[in-house]
C-alpha cells in the first residue's frame, strides 16, 4: 500500500518510439504488473515497453489516471452516484475510437494487466460484433485469410451447432 | 535450447530475493522488448498465472526454478521484432490470449458465441472455455428449438466447470426430464450461481442442491412457483437463502449456520435444519427472523432442528402456536434444560431429543404423545397421562445420575408396546428388582456397556411383560469372564408369546450361553434366535466368534427354534455373504440342554 509520501513518487515509463511518459506512482499502480514491480522494487528506473507505442501508451495514462482519481469501491461503502457516472461516461467516451486502437490498448491492458481497461475493450469489441454475421465480423476484427476454416470444417461445424445457424 | 521462441516467451518475472523465476505468462510477445544482450539478466514484470513445465523448458535449458535456489541466466534470447508497418491492417485476434477472447465472447448472447465458431481456426472452439452458459430464451422461439439449443451444448460443453447457468424460457411439467438433466449437468459442473427462470407454468417441484461450494446466495419465491420439496445440502459457501411467497411444503438445510429467511410460506409442513455445531455462529438476526418463521406456519407438522440456536422459550411457544405440529426433532440444542411439555392442545405426537448438552429434566404429562426418544447423559424424566404412548427409547450413554430408568417410566408405562433401552451401566440406571408392569409391550430392546455377573437376571423382564415377541438383548462391551461370580438363581415364568430373541455382541463366553438356554428353555414359543455382533460396530462380525458362536450354540438349538447370525451387518458390508448368514439347523438336541450350564 502506498504512503501519501510516495504517492508523489514519480515512475517514468518509455514507449516503443522512445517517448518518455513521467507518472504519479499511484496512477501507475492502476496496472497490477507495474505494481508488481514496483513492490519488487524493479521500477527505480525507466520501465520499458517497448512494444506499446506513445499513442496507445498514453491513452492508457489517460484511462489510469481517470481511475486512479476516482473513489474506489472499498474505500468508501456510499461513493458518491455521481462519481460512478461520471466514470462511466469517460469509459464510454474513451471507447469511441477505431478498432486498430482499441486491438492496440487491449494488448497494452493485457500485458499491463489492468483489469478494468480488459474488461471495458472486451466490452466494446462484443458491443461492435454483436448481431452481425461471421462475415461483417471477420472484416471488423480484421482476420487473416488464412486463417479460415476450410469449406469441409465449416459444414462441419455448422452441423456440430445447428442450432445456431437457423 | 538457447533460443527461445516469441510465441511462447513472452514475460518472466525474476524474484529479485531469491534470484528465482516467479511467474511466467502467455501474452502477446511483441509487446516485450527489452535491451538485449549476451549475459544479461532481463526479466522483470511478475504476473499472475503460474509458471508451467513446459514453458519453462524453452528458456535456455535451465532448471526448473523452483528447485534449485540460482538465479536464471539467460543467453542469446532473441526476440524477433514485428514489422513496423503491420500495425494497421495486423490481425491481432490470433495473438490474443484464449482468456481475453473468451471474454468477448462471455459478452455475447449464446447463440452469437456458438456462430462465431465458423469465424476462422483460431475461434473454432473458443465457446467451449465460456464458463457462464446463458440461455436467455426471452426473445425467442419455439420451445423445441430452445430445448434443442441448451441440450446441444450441454452435449459439447466439456469444461470441468461452469460458473453461471441461466435458464430462462416458459416451460412446463413436460419437461421435467429435461429440467433435471439440466440441473444435473449444472450440478456436476459445480455451478456458483444458477438461475431457473421458468416463467408462467413452472412446474418443478423437487430441487435438491448438493455441494456446491460457489453459490452463495439462494433467493427462491414468488406465487408462480410449482416447488414443494426443497433442500440445500453441504454447499460450504452458502451464506443466505431467502424464501417467501409460494407453496413450499418441505425445507431441508445442511451445512453451517446462515441466514435463513422465510416468509409467507403457508403450506410449509417440513422444515429441517441440520447445522455443523462447530461452524455455529450466534446471530441475533437470524433467531429474530426464526421466530417470525415459525410464527406465521400454521401447516407446519414436522419440524427437525439440528445444532440450531433456539432459546428454550422460543421452542415452546413454537409448540404452543403450531396448531398442526406432529413431530418435534431436537438434535444438539443447547439451550434447553428443563424440557416441560403438556396441555390437551398439543398435537405432538412424536418427540426426540437427542444429545442436548445441558437437559437436566424432562416432564411430559397429559397429551397424545405417540413415541418419544431420548438420549444424552442421564436425566430426570417424568412422564404422566401419556395414554397414547407406544414407543419409547431411552439412550442414556454418560451415566453421572443415579436414576432408576425403570422406575422414571413406569407411570407412562401402561400402553407402552416397543420399549428401546440404551444404559451405559445396568447396575445405575436400571433396578432389575423394579421393573414395572408393561402389559402391551411387544418388542423390548435392552442395551448396555457391560453388566457384571450373570446375565439370567435379564431374562427375567419378560415376567413383567406377557404380551412380548421381540426381545432383543445388546452388549456392547465384553466382560472379563471373572465378573460372573455366581450363578444368580432367577424365576423366569414360561412365557406364551415370545418368537424372536436377539442377542448382540454374543461373544460366547458361559454366562452369554447361559442366558441363550435360559431364554430356549423357559420361552415355549421361540422360533427364532439371532446372535450376533453389536449395531454400531463397523467392523465385520470376528469369523472366530462366528464359528465359536456356530460350535456352541447348533448342538444346543432345539429343531423347532431356528439360529441365525445377525442379518443387520452383513447385508451392508456386502450382498455376496448373505448366502453363508444362515446356520444349518441341526439335528434335534432338545434333551441335551440343561437350563443352566455348569
Amino acid at each position: 500500500m502506498s504512503t501519501s509520501s510516495s504517492s508523489s513518487k514519480k515512475i517514468v515509463l518509455k514507449s516503443a518510439d522512445n517517448e518518455t511518459f513521467e507518472i504519479d506512482e499511484i496512477v501507475a499502480l492502476e496496472s497490477q504488473a507495474i505494481k508488481n514491480m514496483i513492490e519488487d522494487e524493479c521500477a527505480d528506473n525507466v520501465i520499458p515497453l517497448g512494444n506499446i507505442d506513445s499513442k496507445t501508451l498514453s491513452k492508457i495514462i489517460e484511462y489510469c489516471k481517470k481511475h486512479a482519481e476516482s473513489p474506489k469501491k472499498d474505500d468508501n461503502a456510499d461513493i458518491d452516484e455521481k462519481a460512478v457516472e461520471d466514470l462511466k461516461s469517460f469509459d464510454a467516451e474513451f471507447a469511441k475510437v477505431d478498432m486498430p486502437l482499441i486491438q492496440d490498448i487491449l494488448m497494452a491492458a493485457n500485458f499491463l494487466n489492468i483489469d478494468n481497461l480488459i474488461g471495458l475493450m472486451c466490452r466494446t469489441i462484443a458491443d461492435r460484433i454483436k448481431g452481425k454475421t461471421p462475415e461483417e465480423i471477420r472484416k471488423i476484427l480484421n482476420i487473416n485469410k488464412n486463417d479460415l476454416l476450410s469449406p469441409e470444417q465449416e459444414a462441419k461445424a455448422r452441423e456440430e451447432n445447428s442450432w445456431a445457424f437457423d | 535450447m538457447n533460443q527461445v521462441t516469441y510465441a511462447t516467451v513472452t514475460a518472466i518475472a525474476i524474484d529479485k530475493a531469491s534470484g528465482r523465476i516467479s511467474k511466467l505468462r502467455r501474452c502477446r510477445p511483441s509487446l516485450f522488448s527489452v535491451p538485449m544482450g549476451s549475459g544479461i539478466v532481463l526479466l522483470f514484470i511478475k504476473l499472475m498465472l503460474s509458471i508451467t513445465g513446459e514453458e519453462l523448458e524453452l528458456l535456455s535449458g535451465s532448471k526448473h526454478p523452483a528447485d534449485g535456489g540460482e538465479p536464471i541466466i539467460i543467453d542469446d534470447l532473441h526476440f524477433v521484432k514485428e514489422h513496423p508497418g503491420v500495425s494497421v491492417q495486423k490481425d491481432f485476434i490470433s495473438q490474443m490470449s484464449d482468456d481475453i477472447l473468451v471474454m468477448i465472447l462471455s459478452l455475447l448472447p449464446m447463440k452469437e458465441a456458438v456462430v462465431i465458431s465458423i469465424l476462422s481456426t483460431r475461434w473454432r472452439f473458443l465457446w467451449c472455455n465460456l464458463i457462464q452458459l446463458n440461455f436467455d430464451g426471452t426473445e425467442t422461439l419455439e420451445r423445441d428449438k430452445y430445448i434443442n439449443q441448451v441440450n446441444s451444448v450441454i452435449k459439447t460443453y466439456n469444461h470441468l466447470k461452469v460458473q453461471d447457468f441461466r435458464i430462462r424460457f416458459d416451460l412446463d411439467y413436460n419437461y421435467s426430464k429435461c429440467i433435471n438433466n439440466w440441473l444435473q449437468f449444472a450440478a456436476d459442473k459445480k455451478i456458483e450461481m444458477l438461475e431457473l427462470n421458468l416463467k408462467k407454468t413452472p412446474n418443478l417441484e423437487t430441487l435438491s442442491v448438493h455441494g456446491s461450494d460457489h453459490l452463495t446466495l439462494i433467493d427462491v419465491g414468488g406465487r408462480y412457483l410449482k416447488l414443494k420439496y426443497f433442500e440445500v445440502v453441504q454447499c460450504g459457501s452458502v451464506e443466505s437463502i431467502q424464501l417467501y411467497d409460494f407453496g413450499l411444503e418441505s425445507f431441508a438445510y445442511e451445512g453451517r449456520a446462515i441466514e435463513l429467511r422465510l416468509t409467507d410460506l403457508p403450506k410449509l409442513q417440513k422444515l429441517e435444519l441440520n447445522l455443523e455445531k462447530h461452524n455455529r455462529i450466534i446471530y441475533d438476526l437470524r433467531l429474530q427472523s426464526f421466530n417470525d418463521i415459525l410464527g406465521k406456519m400454521v401447516c407446519l407438522n414436522k419440524l427437525i432442528l439440528k445444532s440450531v440456536d433456539v432459546r428454550q422459550e422460543l421452542l415452546f411457544e413454537v409448540l404452543a402456536t403450531s396448531p398442526n405440529l406432529e413431530t418435534l426433532s431436537v438434535h444438539g440444542l443447547d439451550h434447553l434444560t428443563h424440557i416441560d411439555v403438556g396441555g390437551r392442545y398439543l398435537k405432538l405426537k412424536h418427540f426426540e431429543v437427542v444429545q442436548c448438552g445441558s437437559v437436566e429434566s424432562i416432564q411430559l404429562y397429559d397429551f397424545g404423545l405417540e413415541s418419544f426418544a431420548y438420549e444424552g447423559r442421564a436425566i430426570e424424566l417424568r412422564f404422566t397421562d401419556l395414554p397414547k404412548l407406544k414407543e419409547l427409547e431411552i439412550n442414556e450413554k454418560h451415566a453421572l445420575l443415579e436414576n432408576n430408568v425403570l422406575g422414571q417410566i413406569s407411570s407412562g408405562a401402561l400402553y407402552l408396546q416397543v420399549l428401546c433401552l440404551e444404559l451405559s451401566r445396568l447396575e445405575e440406571n436400571f433396578k432389575l428388582d423394579s421393573v414395572p408392569e408393561l402389559p402391551n409391550v411387544k418388542i423390548l430392546r435392552l442395551t448396555f456397556g457391560v453388566k457384571n455377573d450373570c446375565l439370567l437376571e435379564l431374562a427375567s423382564i419378560t415376567n413383567a411383560c406377557p404380551r412380548l415377541e421381540t426381545f432383543t438383548v445388546e452388549q456392547l462391551y465384553s466382560a472379563t469372564e471373572e465378573l460372573r461370580k455366581k450363578i444368580r438363581r432367577v424365576v423366569t415364568r414360561p412365557h406364551e408369546n415370545l418368537k424372536l430373541f436377539q442377542f448382540l455382541g454374543y461373544h460366547s463366553q458361559v454366562r452369554d450361553l447361559e442366558l441363550v438356554m435360559h431364554i430356549i428353555y423357559h420361552m415355549v414359543s421361540l422360533e427364532k434366535i439371532v446372535v450376533g455382533p453389536v449395531r454400531s460396530k463397523i467392523t465385520r462380525w470376528h469369523h472366530l466368534d462366528r464359528s465359536i458362536a456356530k460350535l456352541q450354540l447348533e448342538p444346543m438349538v432345539p429343531s423347532d427354534v431356528e439360529l441365525y447370525e445377525s442379518l443387520e451387518l452383513e447385508t451392508r458390508l456386502s450382498h455376496s455373504s448373505r448366502a453363508v448368514v444362515r446356520l444349518q439347523k441341526n439335528h434335534s438336541t432338545e434333551t441335551a440342554f440343561p437350563p443352566v450350564l455348569m
